[in-house]
């Protein structure tokens, strides 16, 4: 096609043909990098600098561990012959990574097709919509591409040096690795695709963040707790593992039809300059993967015009007469609250309701059984066991075990709670304008902010040791003074996790895990450490104390952690109200 | 323009002027926002507050609203300084921003009932007052939903009901009929001559050059931070030429230079 440009005769493809889509999602790619570029270059010089350390710092320690594994890998294979498994490693290395590519393939494919803010202008604009799909299908190719650079890379060429591979090995695992992102990031499309049919895209980021919440709890939970489920079988003294049995389920796993199993094969093949092995390894690889990759974008047009087009219209369509009358009749607390308590009952209301915001309250929970296990000595052989520990030194007086209990209720309660207190302000996002205009004083809004992290932490910690005592049989007096000290010490931590948010929020966020700032997590981490440490000395003073020193222990110990949880809590709230009129000037 | 003595006159006629801002400018590192404003709204009066885009508008409210603080001067919403005595000040004034940025996670009511207990409304007067406001912007069949799940214009009605709640004396309104269907639109027409008769004074920024002019008793042009004319569209008239306020606006803004090439490269 001819057409005119000012003033200037330029040809352009077809529309519709291979070339328009090529050239469309060309451009589209660029001006996202673009994008991406800009963003970088007009951080401050600190800033950038920052960011290349931090991503260095986490490259480096990743990158070594996965050149270690391929090294080791090697090393084993040559010393064990006999396991005759020199094929597979590569193929085990690429479906670790492509693994890890298909579990993060589904948010990113659900951000950038459906949440993007740019959506509305590519899909009118004269561009093939299948250029729009693809370009957001790859989307996250870049980081893909990081991923494997580092966890893929190293490995495979430590493991190459290591069998003493030839230059064949080296240049198809090139390609291989480029091709390596691609069944993953269109299974997750497809994924997206399927479910935007029937789900608002958005309630579906809240789902799968929350589901990804629960599943890295569950890994973390399962991690801490496997010695214990494991200890039966594996513990057994003379136990040696059956390494033929290994050996069959592996050979048996490489056999399945996976693209990145048939790759290493072919990848192994090159190694020995078998270019036979290596071509039929690596085209059954290309086949699957662009094939499938192909049939995506094939079939997106339609099924993506579609979601797009049910997401501009996922209203609320099935509207309740009921539902409607019994709301406008039923007042309810927030209608008749004092402000804090509107305040707090609105944070109550809007944290479960974003399941993103509530995944964040979760992940803390990844350390409770590390708390209870370890602390309490709950069977491990290296775990602390405080209950002998303090058991040896201790008078009776308070119950070892009771002071282990209650450093796990508090620590627990309040690794949940800080993360409400901490982004109390961050949470309200945009939003924040509706309290800054309201004619309400810092001191209100501090008290309703501080209430809406203080209730669940009090409901929380109360419940645990309640249980705990009838648990454990624990004194009433002794119940009661544990209770006291996580009250006390609990209360002043979360005023100074929303004192240092008041100093540091971030109202602009996408993602609920970017209101922390690390400036509020440094701080707070520092004061939970020198409260819950000197306070926590304090109140277990009556417990350490030489029987004659028994009262003034019992009058030092509370007194010292009152007025030391008083000062962190007000020195914080003090310094986070300093700056409030300040937040959201910019 | 209003000069500080005029201003100073306002306040000492004795009953306090629902909007009073003297010298207020903004300052952002080396980019003036707004350069020097002064302004005086009488109680039932409704402002017409227009200004080319990046002429300091919304920060000038933001300013009078207490939501930034000024670089200079000061701003008083029924007598009570908005920086010193905010809590008096922001109790007489209804915002609606040109985005709404709502609770998206509260439902209609749930928002309504919060904006009622912030500003302390009593709770049968803001129950009966969330019931009216729900129905007159035809919101009540959705207001059991999720905000989050409202169209942009369902969205802005329903910060004006907020903003409404506690019946302000003072509203500012930031293009509110953006997005907003021709009845709704039509609605906040009405809305504003009933709160005029009611003795609210309506500070209305907008880019409907055809509101300003039928609603509004009064016009303020702001360019480039500064204001550049004030008065009465008779006064305006014979400032800037006559013609429609378009032409007015086009003139005293320089607009009027870009619209013949405009039109010719059409």
């Amino acid at each position: 096609m001819i057409a005119q440009q000012a003033g200037r005769t330029v040809e352009t493809p077809l529309p519709g043909s291979a070339g328009a889509l090529l050239g469309d999602t060309w451009l589209l790619l660029t001006l996202r990098w673009q994008i991406m570029v800009n963003k970088f270059q007009h951080r401050s010089a600190g800033a950038r600098v920052f960011t290349i350390i931090g991503l260095l710092a986490l490259a480096l320690p990743v990158g070594a561990l996965s050149a270690g594994v391929g090294f080791g890998g090697g090393w084993l294979l040559r010393t064990f012959p006999d396991l005759a498994l020199e094929g597979i490693l590569p193929g085990l290395i690429l479906t670790v990574v492509a693994l890890m590519l298909l579990i993060t393939s589904f948010g990113t494919a659900l951000g950038s097709l459906f949440l993007s803010s740019d959506l509305e202008l590519l899909m009118i604009a004269p561009v093939d919509r299948r250029a729009v799909f693809l370009s957001k299908l790859l989307d996250g190719v870049e980081g893909n591409y990081a991923i494997i650079a580092v966890t893929a890379v190293p490995a495979l060429i430590t493991y190459g040096l290591g069998q003493g591979y030839g230059p064949l090995y080296y240049v198809l695992a090139l390609p291989t690795l480029l091709g390596t992102p691609l069944l993953p990031e269109g299974l997750g499309a497809l994924g997206v695709l399927l479910v935007a049919r029937f789900a608002p895209a958005r309630r579906v980021r809240e789902v799968l963040g929350l589901a990804a919440a629960v599943f890295g709890l569950s890994c973390s939970v399962v991690g801490q707790t496997s010695r214990f489920w494991f200890a039966p079988s594996v513990g057994r003294a003379g136990a040696r593992p059956d390494v033929h049995a290994l050996q069959i389920q592996l050979e048996s796993f490489a056999g399945l039809p996976l693209p990145s199993l048939v790759a290493g094969r072919g990848l192994a093949a090159a190694g020995h300059g078998d270019l036979t092995g290596a071509a039929v390894g690596l085209a059954g690889f290309g086949l699957i993967t662009f094939g499938f990759f192909a049939g995506c974008v094939l079939v997106a047009e339609r099924l993506y015009t579609a979601g797009w087009v049910r997401m501009q219209s996922s209203g609320n369509a099935r509207r309740s007469q009921a539902r409607v009358a019994r709301d406008a009749a039923h007042v309810g607390w927030l209608g008749r609250a004092s402000v804090p308590l509107a305040l707090a009952l609105k944070d109550w209301r809007m944290i479960p309701r974003d399941l993103r915001n509530f995944a964040q309250l979760l992940g803390p929970l990844v350390m409770l059984p590390v708390l209870y296990f370890n602390l309490l000595g709950g069977g491990g052989r290296r775990a602390l066991n405080l209950t002998q520990l303090t058991g040896q030194f201790a008078p009776t007086t308070l119950d070892p075990a009771g002071i282990g209990i209650a450093i796990g209720i508090l620590s627990g309660a309040v690794l949940i709670c800080t993360q409400i207190a901490a982004t109390a302000i961050s949470m309200e996002r945009h939003s924040w304008w509706l309290l800054k205009i309201a004619p309400i004083t810092p001191s209100e809004l501090v008290r309703g902010k501080y209430l809406s992290a203080w209730g669940p932490f009090a409901v929380l910690s109360t419940v645990l040791l309640v249980a705990a005592t009838l648990w454990r049989g624990f004194s009433p007096l002794g119940a009661l003074y544990g209770w006291f000290g996580i009250e006390l010490l609990g209360a002043s931590i979360l005023a100074m996790a929303l004192g240092f948010g008041m100093r540091w929020p971030r109202l602009a966020w996408e993602n609920p895990k970017q209101m922390n700032s690390g400036w509020v997590s440094l701080a707070t981490l520092g004061g939970e450490t020198v409260v819950g440490l000197i306070g926590g000395g304090f109140l277990c003073l009556p417990a350490f104390s030489p029987p004659q020193w028994a009262l003034a222990a019992w009058i030092i110990g509370p007194l010292g952690a009152i007025i030391l949880a008083a000062l962190g809590a007000w020195g914080a709230l003090a310094f986070g109200l300093s700056h409030l009129s300040d937040i959201g000037e910019a | 323009m209003y000069s500080n003595g005029a201003a100073e006159g306002y306040m000492a006629g004795g009953r306090p002027p629902a909007i009073w801002a003297e010298g207020l400018r903004k300052v952002y590192g080396a980019h003036i926002a707004v350069q020097r404003v002064d302004l005086v709204v009488q109680p039932g009066e409704i402002l017409g507050f227009l200004g080319p885009n990046g002429a300091g508008k919304t920060t000038t409210i933001k300013m009078l609203t207490g939501l930034i603080k000024p670089t200079e001067g000061r701003a008083l919403i029924g007598g009570h300084d908005i920086q010193r005595d905010p809590v008096a000040a922001k109790s007489l004034l209804g915002y609606v921003p040109d985005t709404p940025n709502l609770y998206g996670k509260l439902s209609g009511w749930e928002f309504l009932r919060f904006m009622g207990r912030l500003y302390r409304v009593p709770t049968a007067q803001a129950e009966h007052r969330a019931g009216e406001l729900l129905r007159l912007f035809d919101l009540t069949a959705a207001a059991s939903d999720l905000i989050e799940g409202y169209s942009h214009g369902m969205q802005q009605k329903t910060a004006l009901a907020g903003a409404l709640v506690h019946d302000p004396k003072v509203l500012f309104l930031d293009e509110p009929t953006v997005g907003l269907d021709p009845k709704s639109a039509r609605l906040i027409k009405d809305l504003l001559g009933q709160l005029r008769d009611q003795g609210t004074a309506v500070f209305l920024s907008t880019h409907i050059l055809e509101i300003a002019e039928r609603m509004c008793d009064r016009v303020v042009i702001i360019d480039k931070g500064t204001i550049i004319a004030a008065g009465t569209m008779a006064e305006l008239r014979a400032r800037g030429g006559q013609g429609s306020l378009e032409d007015i606006f086009l003139n005293l803004t320089g607009g009027a230079e870009y619209a013949a090439p405009a039109e010719v490269s059409a």
